[in-house]
Parts: C-alpha cells; structure tokens; sequence
C-alpha cells in the first residue's frame, strides 16, 4: 500500500514537533539519530504518535527500520496493508 | 490543601511495570485512588489495560495515562486532567518510577557502543529532573495534600559503578540530590521527599543492563536472606510510608534493600 501525500504529510508533521524541528527540514533520507541527535525516547515516541495517527499497532521490532522519514512511511504502508488484508 | 472528609490519591509515574506497578497495585489494596502515568506502545497496552481494568472491578479508582511523563507539554496537560478529576481531592503520595535511559561506555573499548551527548543529557533529564519538573507544577496547581509524601526510587547505582551503566548512575545521583533539595524547599509546605534506595531487583530495566546475572549471584550469595528484593517489598514499604500523617522524615535514602547495602 502506497501513503498518499496527506498521510506523508500528517506523519513528516507529527515528526518534526517530536524532533523540534521545521517539517521542511526533514527529508526522506535524513537520518534521525546521526542527522538530528535523536535519542531512544525519541524514536519510542516517534512509533507511538504513528500508532495514534493511523489508529495501528506497530510492533517495537520494527523501530530499527523506522530511523528514518522513509523508513517511518515504509513501515507505515506495510502495516496498513497488512491490516487491509486482514479486514 | 485537602478538605475535610477528601479522598487519598497515589499518583505513579513509571506505573505500568517494576517498581511504579507494584505500587499502583499496593496503593489500591490500601483503599487510595490512584493516577498512574506510563508511556507504552500499543503492542503493550492491552497487558496495562487489563491490570487497569483488573484493579477497577470493583469500581474504578484507578485511572491511568499512556503519556511522555518527560515532555512538558504532556505534563501539563495531564497535571490539568488531574485537576478535573481530583476535585477537591489532593495528592497523598507521589511515586517517581520513571525508568527510561540509555547504557553504555563513556570511553571506548571497541565491544560497546559509547553513549552519545543526547543519550546522557535524556538519561539525566528524563530519570532524574523530571521528579523537579513534575513537582513544581504539582505545587503550582495546589494538587499536594497536606503531609504528602514524594518517594523517588533510586538504585545502588547512585554511588557506585557498573559496566555501561555511567548515564543511569548519573542520573541516580542527581535524583538523590534532587530529592535532598526539595526536602529543604518543601519544608514550609509539609511535604517529604525521600528517595527509596531498592536492592537488586528483577525487573524489565534490570533485564536490560548487560551482565546483570552476576550483580544476581552476588546478591543470591551476599545478602542476608539470600534472594533478590521483590517489587512487593518496595511497595510494601511505600505504602506504609506513604500514608504517614507525619512529612518530619524527609531528604533520606531509605535503603530497602533486605541488607545487600550493608554487605556488598
């Protein structure tokens, strides 16, 4: 399943208040811990507000993929499918 | 502070595991109503619910938040729900429990990852300068009863060392000295601020901290009772202490620890 814009934007937003950072700095490639000093709590609260946002659960070994934008949306889409498959 | 015939509150942050959870549990056995505080992701959110709903079937006095105790926005907006529900009501007893921070070396050895500035600057903040954080705007908003009691658990750690624990340590000991200070500012408030110093314990954060089996077998082999202190005994403690209707001792490291202190 492909993130439409408005899902890209809703989690790039989410992000950058967690980051405190301007939503046009972060590009898919940036990575949060080496780019942006994220630290663990970061990432835990990165995952949660994605779970809040998509109303998804999303299991804590997927957060070493979510180390980035891309990654985020990646794991994301693969949850929403996975949960479309289901229903 | 609390009028006459007003109910007792508990509130726990760091409540849905280890030491905070034993002592959502243990305030609820005691007949107080209870505020608990806890960040988890939802794959972990159905075994809190459950506890949750567990606690409350006999009607609910337990409510509990699934927020960022450290960010200070979360924590105004929950200190402010708090204030909607309480009422008139007041806080007996603050538990901090808040276990979240990073292990590693400070120098580099070439086998571990070496902490980062991010990584102790979070581990200090989030274990240790929330408990001022949380307290002040607590004070602010008139939520303290009368005598209440603030206990912040700490470990052996806030003066000795361990491999990769440098961050955690740290932040032990800023909280013990946190603790120190808001005893002598509480003072005119009647409030007491202690810090529970817990022996080795088995719990989720214990789990995490590499060779922690051998900190367990000299604690099994050591201490007087041979076995590990159980999340049970500090919560038994605290909630003997915690509904105290006197706040004279305060600023201590109250040791509960079966004797491992006095021995290792």
């Amino acid at each position: 399943m492909t993130l439409s814009e408005e899902q890209k934007q809703t989690i790039k937003q989410a992000l950058a208040e967690i980051f405190e950072v301007d939503p046009s700095d972060l590009r898919d490639e940036t990575r949060f811990r080496e780019d942006l000093g994220a630290e663990s709590l970061m990432a835990i609260e990165v995952l949660v507000e994605v779970e809040r946002k998509f109303d998804v659960a999303i299991k804590q070994e997927f957060l070493p993929r979510m180390a980035t934008l891309a990654g985020v949306y990646e794991v994301v889409s693969e949850v929403l499918a996975a949960n479309a498959a289901k229903a | 502070m609390a009028s006459q015939g007003a109910r007792a509150w508990a509130l726990v942050l760091g409540a849905s595991s280890g030491m905070g959870k034993a002592c959502v549990e243990k305030f609820h056995a005691l007949g107080l109503n209870v505020l608990g505080v806890h960040f988890d992701t939802r794959e972990l959110q159905q075994e809190v619910d459950d506890f949750v709903a567990g606690l409350n079937r006999d009607g609910q006095r337990v409510w509990f938040f699934n927020e960022n105790a450290a960010r200070a926005e979360s924590q105004t907006q929950m200190i402010q729900r708090f204030k909607e529900r309480l009422g008139s009501d007041r806080i007996k007893v603050l538990v901090h429990s808040i276990a979240f921070g990073s292990l590693g070396r400070f120098i580099p050895d070439g086998s571990e990852e070496v902490i980062s500035r991010k990584q102790l600057g979070m581990t200090v903040e989030v274990m240790a300068n929330t408990l001022v954080y949380w307290v002040q705007e607590l004070l602010q908003e008139g939520l303290f009863a009368e005598h209440a009691q603030i206990f912040a658990l700490t470990s052996a750690g806030g003066s000795r060392v361990w491999p990769t624990y440098g961050a955690v340590s740290a932040a032990k000991a800023t909280l013990e000295s946190h603790v120190r200070q808001l005893a002598l500012e509480l003072k005119p408030y009647k409030i007491a601020a202690n810090a529970i110093l817990a022996g080795v314990t088995d719990t989720p954060a214990l789990r995490k901290i590499p060779t922690h089996e051998v900190l367990v077998e000299k604690v099994l082999k050591f201490t007087p009772r041979h076995r590990l202190t159980e999340t049970a005994d500090v919560a038994d403690t605290i909630g003997y202490l915690g509904l105290a209707g006197t706040s004279w001792m305060t600023g201590n490291v109250i040791h509960v620890d079966g004797g491992e202190t006095i021995l290792m």
